[in-house]
């Protein structure tokens, strides 16, 4: 039997990973098929208003994911594929925006700015988002052969080498974007601050929320779906551009390795090009939410410092239930995705390219759908009398969001999977290696530490989840929602420590790897 | 007198206290053959990518046409190489590989595109030009590898292994395809090989590569 074929064996292990994925991923999202397939979501469609908020979200939202790849894209080249002082730590910075709660971005930037409106909402989303075409664009980077790299270069030149370069990284970048598009124009919080604090504008997750507050839920659940439909159809379009004009690098040998920089002058400039992209994506921010944790109007007593001091003490008293509560809430969720992530990205692994292409979409649709719709459609499906005792329980969040964040936890797994020689896990089929030793053994265990990352990303994406926490009953006492409800209220010393809490709880996880990670290779 | 091509004289390189190549000395004249064989790990690769330009030696020198050119970039020495995985630009189709190549040597839009069709018609590529490289049979890349460099009509064409991993029917036939093309260019080659049959099959001097000395 070719050995191809023993790797699609299927053990009953498989049922249980399945039925516990359509538990968590499909069974909260069902309450939105029906008016999905009778179209009658699609009949609010015929209404103008809804039309104008549709355009208007579609427009914000791809100035967003343009944004992020006007900056996503050259700072994945400058700091990944070139020898620039301090590279570790502007590729630490890469991922780091994406933990951070879009909202404490949005405070920030109001902050530093001053200004307001709808293209704040872009210009503070496109950033939160940037690091989404970043990494995507640094991961094919990372997958070009040194052999077509430096072939460019004979041709051509450092200018052609270059050019390989964005050709290589442009396919991942747009895919990025295209998910930027996605978490843009279904994001509520952020639209909602800028709102609040300047000229009123709409976008159309706020119709969706005032669908279920206004009336009956179902309503709420039916006007999120075109916005599920308008997200799978710029998701199929970017996948579309990658498959067409991305390409596997299949060179077997060297991967091409960050360029040196001769010139100094060249060398100085790629840097201060990194420090301004670090600094906009992550250190400008935060610093000012920073000096927000200490800052004070003209009649304040005390130095920044005191006050600061005073802000952290009142963050730590008055929100360590609910960040305890969100910690609880994500440790439990990165358990539920530690469990099933490792099968799906062993699935993907063995999949023909239509199969996998499927099943991410499969995974992904919980990610994909708005989080408003997703947290309404759940309590359609679970607030009945049968099961009002898990409705009202921490279980509900737990399961919402291990079904929403699962795929990125399946994305990086399979990336790492990729890379075991394939002879490894053959030979223990033949051997007669039961699958889930395979999976952990041979695939899991040379990987721990993405592992863990892995669910330690589910921990964070839990605990920064807003939009989802707002509606779920359980979730109400989180640290997410009580920042959201405090920056609504006051803008003072406390809510700036607090957002700080949960950027330190946030960012925990991925430095306690990357300082793993650099001490092995160092 | 005419000025060989390049000479090389004392080269050394070592990678992390490893010593590599050891002194090798080679004179490579206008449109002669060269084969160095050896066996893997010998440097022969490290050799061919010091005088494309790609690696830079610890010790030694490098002359082109009797000049200096250690510093002299590697797009400007008018060497081509063919690499042991090729290094074909995955996301290009086949007739874009040769086109961009043509183009960064600043040939026109026209002369590159028949330039590009003709290297491509030599090496019986011209069926698949729509192709990417991924949908190209292992002999067919190998082809269009060839078709790539000796299309910006290098003086040198440094080739690694070109025939590691192809079945005996396609080492053949990429053989001829070879051959045929430098009769008709007129082009120096240094093939490194482990295989004497190969140095024997493109004729002119074998050398011998072992433990980083050339003999």
């Amino acid at each position: 039997m070719p050995l191809a074929r023993l790797t699609r064996i299927t053990s009953p292990w498989w049922f249980l990973v399945l039925l516990v994925t359509l538990v968590i991923s499909i069974l909260p999202l069902s309450a939105l098929f029906k008016p999905l397939f009778d179209g009658s979501s699609l009949q609010t469609l015929l209404d103008p208003r809804i039309q104008n908020l549709l355009k208007d979200t579609a427009q914000l939202s791809g100035t967003a994911a343009a944004l992020a790849f006007l900056v996503g894209l050259p700072y994945a080249i400058l700091v990944w594929r070139f020898q620039i002082p301090g590279a570790f730590y502007f590729k630490l910075c890469a991922p780091l925006p994406l933990l951070l709660p879009p909202l404490l971005l949005a405070q920030a930037w109001h902050g530093l700015t001053g200004w307001d409106a709808a293209w704040m909402t872009s210009f503070t989303l496109g950033l939160a988002y940037a690091p989404l075409p970043a990494l995507l664009a640094a991961r094919s980077l990372q997958n070009q052969s040194a052999a077509s790299h430096e072939a460019a270069l004979l041709a051509g030149g450092p200018r052609r080498a270059l050019w390989e370069m964005f050709r290589t990284a442009i396919p991942g970048a747009v895919f990025g974007s295209s998910l930027v598009f996605i978490f843009t124009s279904t994001d509520f919080a952020v639209p909602d601050y800028f709102a609040t604090v300047g000229d009123k504008f709409s976008v159309y997750a706020a119709e969706v929320f005032h669908q279920f507050r206004d009336q009956d839920w179902t309503a709420g659940a039916r006007a999120s779906v075109p916005l599920v439909l308008l997200g799978l159809i710029v998701l199929a379009g970017s996948m579309q551009v990658e498959r067409k004009w991305g390409a596997p690098d299949f060179g077997t040998g060297r991967r091409a390795k960050p360029l040196r920089l001769t010139k100094k002058y060249y060398r100085i400039g790629a840097t201060l090009l990194a420090l301004i992209g670090a600094l906009f994506l992550l250190l400008l921010p935060l610093s000012r939410i920073l000096w927000e944790t200490g800052a004070g109007g003209p009649l304040s007593d005390g130095t920044w410092l005191s006050r600061s001091a005073e802000g952290f003490s009142a963050a730590f008293n008055r929100g360590r239930a609910d960040l305890l509560r969100s910690l609880g809430i994500g440790l439990a969720a990165g358990g539920i995705t530690l469990v099933l992530a490792p099968f799906w990205a062993h699935k993907l692994l063995h999949s023909s390219s239509r199969k996998k292409q499927f099943i991410l979409l499969f995974l992904s649709l919980p990610l994909l759908t708005p989080a408003l719709g997703l947290g309404i459609s759940a309590i359609y499906v679970f607030n009945q009398s049968s099961s009002h005792f898990f409705y009202s329980s921490i279980g509900l969040p737990i399961l919402v969001y291990a079904g929403r964040f699962l795929p990125i936890a399946v994305f990086l797994l399979h990336e790492r999977f990729r890379r075991n020689p394939p002879e490894q896990e053959e030979a223990a089929t033949l051997a007669g290696v039961s699958l889930i030793t395979r999976i952990f053994r041979y695939h899991v265990g040379p990987h721990k530490a993405a592992w863990l990352l892995a669910g330690a990303l589910v921990l964070a994406f839990s605990v920064r989840e807003l939009d989802l926490a707002i509606l779920l009953p359980a979730s109400n006492a989180s640290a997410a929602v009580r920042y959201f409800n405090a920056l609504h209220f006051a803008r003072d010393n406390f809510v700036a420590a607090f957002g700080i809490l949960m950027v330190l709880i946030l960012f925990l996880p991925l430095m306690i790897y990357a300082a793993f990670h650099r001490a092995r290779h160092d | 007198m005419i000025e060989p091509l390049a000479q090389l004289g004392n080269i050394h390189k070592s990678f992390a206290g490893q010593k590599v190549l050891q002194g090798v000395c080679l004179t490579i004249q206008v449109e002669e053959r060269i084969s160095i064989l050896g066996s893997s790990g010998c440097g022969k690769t490290t050799l061919l990518r010091i005088i494309s330009g790609l690696e830079t030696p610890d010790e030694g020198q490098l002359f082109l046409h009797g000049k200096p050119a250690l510093r002299t970039p590697p797009w400007q020495r008018g060497i081509q190489f063919v690499f042991q995985d090729l290094g074909l630009w995955p996301t290009r189709t086949v007739f874009q590989n040769v086109y961009d190549a043509l183009r960064a040597q600043k040939r026109s839009k026209a002369m590159a595109k028949e330039q590009a069709m003709d290297a491509l018609t030599c090496v019986s590529l011209n069926e698949h030009c729509q192709k990417k490289p991924a949908q190209l049979s292992g002999g067919e890349s190998r082809r269009l590898a060839f078709a790539r460099a000796l299309a910006l009509r290098p003086e040198l064409l440094l080739l690694d292994e070109p025939y590691a991993s192809l079945d005996e029917t396609s080492k053949t036939q990429s053989q001829e395809w070879l051959q045929k093309i430098l009769e008709e260019s007129k082009t120096a080659v240094l093939l490194v090989t482990h295989t004497l049959a190969e140095a024997e099959q493109l004729g002119g001097r074998v050398m011998h590569l072992e433990d980083g000395v050339l003999s």
